[in-house]
This record gives structure tokens, sequence and C-alpha cells, in this order.
């Protein structure tokens, strides 16, 4: 239904987006994860026609959106990162010039601002003002402005950032409502791994402007089929230690954090009893010694060598 | 157009005192300033010479000068001038006179030419009486109506200039103060690209130009609505003698609004954020208010480099048009240069500006 073919955004000598190829299916939902600067927010922009790319193309429909954005636009509804709300004004009067830029008639607005407000749980805050709302109400309203003309497709750019827990579970429940109930189409950027692995029916994941790894949750985390991820747990570690996890070449990756050590080694190596054996070679306590199936988390360091929310 | 109109007009209704503030000061300010100088206009004199040769050139300048005289002691001229309570004050001699003053400003060229004028009247006026036939009774009656036409020059002239404190002082501080009253609302085109609002109208279906169109008539309306208040509660309030031009100013300044409008997207377009925009507002309100003339009448400037440069400033021919058509009481066309130039800039500065946030937004 939508695609990104070849998409390119350089801003003098930085390359924001490096042809990113995406395809978006009519009612799935689409993650694009990727850390901070990966290119996330400039792709988002260019599928949703804000931004003109620099080369390649968006097609709607198999049609290119460039010249003719207006065809796409209708049918989309857009989530910034940012409050894109009045603050000076009530929930309702914020609802109402969003209805008016859509050229909405009073009785349709009136009628779709009650569902709205439905919709994101603001029923009763409708006449306050949104400099008085908290984080998370902010957040809803913010998605319930995107929501008012009935866009078929949606980007949410991390819609739960700085929110509270309750609020972010809410925000989940409604994404999963609106894909389900009204079969809305949705393209959803997160910092969060789980939230991610909740919603989305396939992941992109990106970093420094290009997709590095794409499919199904399964598939993604396939990429570490062949792998074994093990979490060595103790109260503080010995240089040696770490040194020699490092050293031995069957190792593919270690990362220290705290008073745990990550040790990814090919699958089929016994490699517990090596650990034992180093911890006893250098004097090394250990608390636990953990075996864990591969998480989304661990694929993106694998493929990026970095954390998400590095 | 109608969408961002209605936001702009709640959120003033919400938050009205910014602009009430600015509206308050500006005022505040017309009316100490001009205060001031209607104070000081009352020069005082001390009769030195022959009693009936200073009281005709008193009379003479009475008539014709655009100060008022009052006959004092000779220490009290000194007393009131040092004290600042008058700019200048008047020694009159049978064929000269003496002026002192506390500092050189316009105000006091334009005396020292209007009792040049007056001595040199009474000078022709002895003459003819002295020759005593009937051609020169006929000229005297002609001279009491003025022998000859007197024009009133433009300020661009380098000739002396009219004067009017108090009305130098509304025209100055109003055009002055409706900088910030319509630069913090075009600002909004930036807030709204910053908080994602933009991106929100731009996806709608309105277009882009109805969205500027509402976010700079809005501002023009609230400039233009600043502007109509003061200058009414002058007129009406505090009793301004507009010279009978009081509709041609608000005419004139449409022009001059529409070209801070301008302006204020040139800053848009030049300014990256929002602090770059709020440090390049006052910067360039100061110096184009100190360059224009809207602190002190452009006609005591004699620096060229400042003089070139007002060339440039609205405030220069905003100030031009609106002593045209009040202290020259002149008609809307004797306007019709500043206006133009003032039309001129707003569309290329408009132009440029538009230019550059469209870019940007590439």
């Amino acid at each position: 239904m939508l695609e990104a073919v070849d998409l390119t955004k350089h801003y003098k000598q930085t390359r924001a987006v490096d042809g990113v190829n995406l395809f978006i299916e009519k009612g799935e939902i689409i993650g694009l994860l990727g850390p901070n600067g990966a290119g996330k927010s400039t792709t988002i922009s260019m599928l949703s026609t804000l931004i003109q790319p620099s080369s390649g193309d968006v097609r709607y429909l198999n049609e290119s959106m460039l010249k003719h954005p207006q065809k796409l636009r209708e049918h989309l509804g857009v989530v910034p990162q940012e409050i894109a709300l009045y603050s000076d004004l009530t929930a309702r009067e914020n609802l109402e010039f969003f209805g008016k830029l859509y050229k909405m008639n009073k009785r349709e607005l009136t009628k779709r601002m009650e569902e709205v407000f439905q919709i994101v749980g603001l029923e009763n805050k409708q006449r306050e003002l949104v400099k008085h709302f908290s984080g998370g109400m902010k957040r809803r309203l913010n998605i319930g402005a995107a929501l008012l003309h009935q866009p078929s497709i949606m980007f949410m750019d991390e819609p739960t950032v700085g929110i509270d827990p309750q609020s972010r579970s809410y925000i989940l429940d409604t994404v999963k409502q609106l894909n389900r109930e009204h079969g809305m189409t949705i393209v959803y950027t997160s910092h969060y791994m789980e939230e991610v692995e909740y919603l989305c029916d396939r992941i992109y994941i990106m970093d420094q402007g290009k997709i590095i790894a794409s499919g199904t949750k399964a598939e993604i985390k396939n990429i570490l089929s062949s792998e074994q991820t093990f979490i060595i747990e103790a109260q503080s570690f010995k240089k040696e230690f770490v040194e020699r996890l490092m050293e031995d070449v069957s190792v593919r990756q270690v990362s220290e954090s705290g008073n745990k050590v990550t040790v990814i080694v090919p699958k089929d190596l016994n490699y517990f009893q090596t650990i034992i054996q180093m911890a006893d070679e250098t004097n090394q306590d250990l608390k636990a010694v953990e075996v864990q199936k591969p998480t989304l988390e661990d694929v993106f360091l694998h493929l990026t060598g970095k954390a998400l929310r590095d | 157009m109608r969408a961002v109109l209605f936001a702009q007009f709640r959120t003033l209704f919400r938050k009205p005192w910014g602009f009430i503030a600015l509206t308050i000061t500006s005022i505040l300010f017309s009316f100490v300033l001009g205060m001031d100088g209607n104070s000081s206009r009352v020069i005082p004199v001390y009769q030195a010479g022959d009693e009936s040769v200073t009281e005709e050139v008193l009379d003479i300048l009475e008539t014709e000068s655009t100060h008022q005289f009052r006959s004092v002691e000779k220490s009290e001229v000194i007393r009131l001038v040092k004290e600042g309570r008058a700019t200048a004050g008047l020694f009159l001699f049978d064929d000269k006179f003496k002026m002192v003053t506390a500092a050189e400003n316009g105000s006091i060229l334009s005396l020292e030419q209007q009792v040049k004028k007056a001595y040199a009247k009474r000078l022709q006026k002895e003459k003819l009486r002295e020759s005593g036939n009937d051609q020169a009774t006929v000229l005297m009656k002609r001279l009491e109506e003025d022998l000859f036409d007197v024009k009133t020059v433009s300020v661009s002239s380098e000739e002396v200039f009219e004067y009017d404190n108090q009305l130098h002082a509304l025209y100055g501080m109003t055009v002055f103060y409706v900088i910030y009253t319509i630069a913090f609302n075009v600002i909004h085109i930036l807030t709204a690209k910053q908080h994602g609002i933009w991106d929100r109208m731009i996806l709608s279906p309105a277009k882009k130009w109805e969205i500027y169109t509402g976010i700079l008539s809005y501002a023009f309306v609230l400039g233009y609505m600043q502007v109509a208040v003061i200058f009414g509660l002058f007129k009406w309030g505090l009793g301004v003698d507009f010279y009978g031009g009081f509709l041609k100013t608000l005419i004139v300044m449409m022009a001059y609004v529409l070209a801070i409008v301008a302006l204020s997207v040139l800053i848009v377009g030049i300014s990256k954020n929002l602090p770059t925009f709020n440090t390049l507002v006052p910067l360039l309100s100061v110096s184009l208010a100190m360059i224009g003339g809207a602190f002190w009448p452009i006609e005591l400037v004699s620096n060229k480099y400042m003089l070139f440069f007002a060339k440039f400033d609205p405030i220069t021919y905003v100030l031009e048009a609106l002593k045209q058509v009040t202290l020259y009481q002149g008609t809307m066309t004797d306007a019709l240069y500043p206006i133009s130039v003032l039309l001129f800039m707003s569309v290329i500065m408009m132009g440029v500006g538009m230019n550059l946030m469209e870019r940007r937004n590439d």
C-alpha cells in the first residue's frame, strides 16, 4: 500500500537517511526501531510527505506521492514526537482548531470530538487547558488530534516518551484497539523494545540512516538463532576475568554493565563450563550464570553494537 | 485561514497581557515624552533693548512662531533654562538677540530661525513706516498679511523644519513598540514549526498560503489595533492636535504595519530558532528606531552613515508620511512617496523572508 523506494536525505555533508526501502501493507502495525540519530524521524517525515527526499520515491497505491502528496495526506494522521498542541487552549478548543483545518462542519466536528475524547479517555477533561494536563494526558490528546479526521494510516513517532507507566499502557492499548477495531495501518517508532514487541507485526531496524534488518518478530529473533546469550552476575568483576572472556576467540560479543556481563557465543558451544573454569582460574566469585533466549534488544545489540537507548 | 485565526484570537483572549502591556508602555512613553516637550515650549524672554522695539519683535514672534513666549526678569531666564524648565531663553535687544540654551536640538534651530525672521520683519516695517508714502502703507498692509507665501518644507530638506514634540513622541513611541507586538505574533510561525503544529497544518487540506495569511493577517490586525487605540486615545482622550490629519495618519499606518509584518517574516526567515529570533527583534527594533528618527527628529542627525542607513529604514518613511499629513497639513498625495517606499519594502522583505523560510523547510 505504502512504499519507500531508495529514500535518501542528506543535509550538506550528513546523510540522515541512506537508501531506505520499506513497505507497509494495509492493516498492519510496523515498528521502526533505532537509536537516536538513526534517521527514523526523517524517514517518517519523508513517508508522510512533509519533507522532500534528496532522492528516491514515496509510493502510495503504486503512485508517486512526491509531486501530488494530497492523495496520501488525506488518509494520513501523524502523531509527532513533540506535543503539537496549543497549551493555552483547552483540549476541546485544540480539537476544534484541527477540525476546522480539515474543514469539518460543526455537527460532524462535535460528533467526532466526542468519539475522539472517548478513544483517548479524556471525556472529562475537554474544557481544561492543555498546559494543566499531565504528560500522559497531553500525549493522549496529541494522538486524539491526529485521529480527528479518521485517517486510515497513522504515523506515531515515539508517542510514549516521558510518561508514566499507566498512561503508557493506556496508549499502547489504544494503538492496538485502533488497529484491531478500525483496521488502521500504523507505523510506530520507539526506543522501547517491549512496546514494539507488544504492538508490531513487522519490524524495521535502522542505524546510521540505513535499514539494517527487517522482518517479523520471529524472523528478526532468528538472526540470533545461531547464537546463545549468557548473563553472568557477580558482586564485582575482576579485570582479568572480563579480559579472558574478551580474548576468547569463540566469543562473538562481550558487554559489561554494572554487576552483569553479557556474553554472546555460537549456539553449539557448551560455554557454561568454560565460564566456570575461567572464574576459577581468575578467582572470580560468581553469583549466577543464566542462559537467555534472544530478545529484540539482543538482536539490536548484535546488529548495531550498541544498546537501543544509547 | 479561519482555523488559524480562531486559534490565535482564542490564545489572545486567554493571554492578553503581552498585548496590553505593550500598548500601555507605548502610551506612557508617548505621554511622558510628549508632555515634557509641551512644558518646555514656553520660552522665557528678557526685553533688554528699547521696550517698543522688543515688544514689536515679541508680537511678531507670538503671531508667527510655533513657540509661546513669556516676558520675565533677566535672572529668571537663566534660572529656567538651567533647571531644564525651558529649552531656551531669549534676550531681545534693539537690533540683535541672544539665545541661551542647555543643549542644541531641532527645536532650538527652529526657534533661532523664527527670531531672525521676526527681527527682519520688524526692520522691514520700520523702513516702510519711515518712507511714509501711500505705496508704503499698502506694502505695510500686505506685510501684515504676509508678503510672501510661506512654504513648509519636507523633512528630507536641509532647510528649517517644523517640529511638534508631542506628536513626534506619540509617533516615535507608537511605531517603535508596535514592532514588538507584530514580531511576537509573527513568531507563531516559528513556534508552530518547533512544536510540530506546523506539520499538522501542512498535512491538512489547508493550503500553505492560507496558513501564512492566517498568521500574518492576525499579526497585522493586532498591530494596527494597537496603533488605532493609541492614536484614538491621544486624539479624543488627551486632545492632541493632529492638524486635521487624524484619518490620514491611520491610512499611513496601514502601510507601516504591513512593512513591519514583512520585516518580522524576514527575521523569522533569518532565525534558525526562537532564541535567535528573540535576540534579533530587540536588536533590530532599537536600531531601526534610532536610525529612523523615532527617538529624536532625524533632521538633527548629521552623521552621513546614519543618514545613509535611514534610507533603508521603514521608520524614516512612516515618520515622514505622518508629518506630511499632520504637521505640514499635506494631502495623501504628498505622502505618496514615503507610503510607496513602505509598500515596496514590504514586498521585498516578505518575498525574501518567505523564500528563506521555505528553503529551511526543505
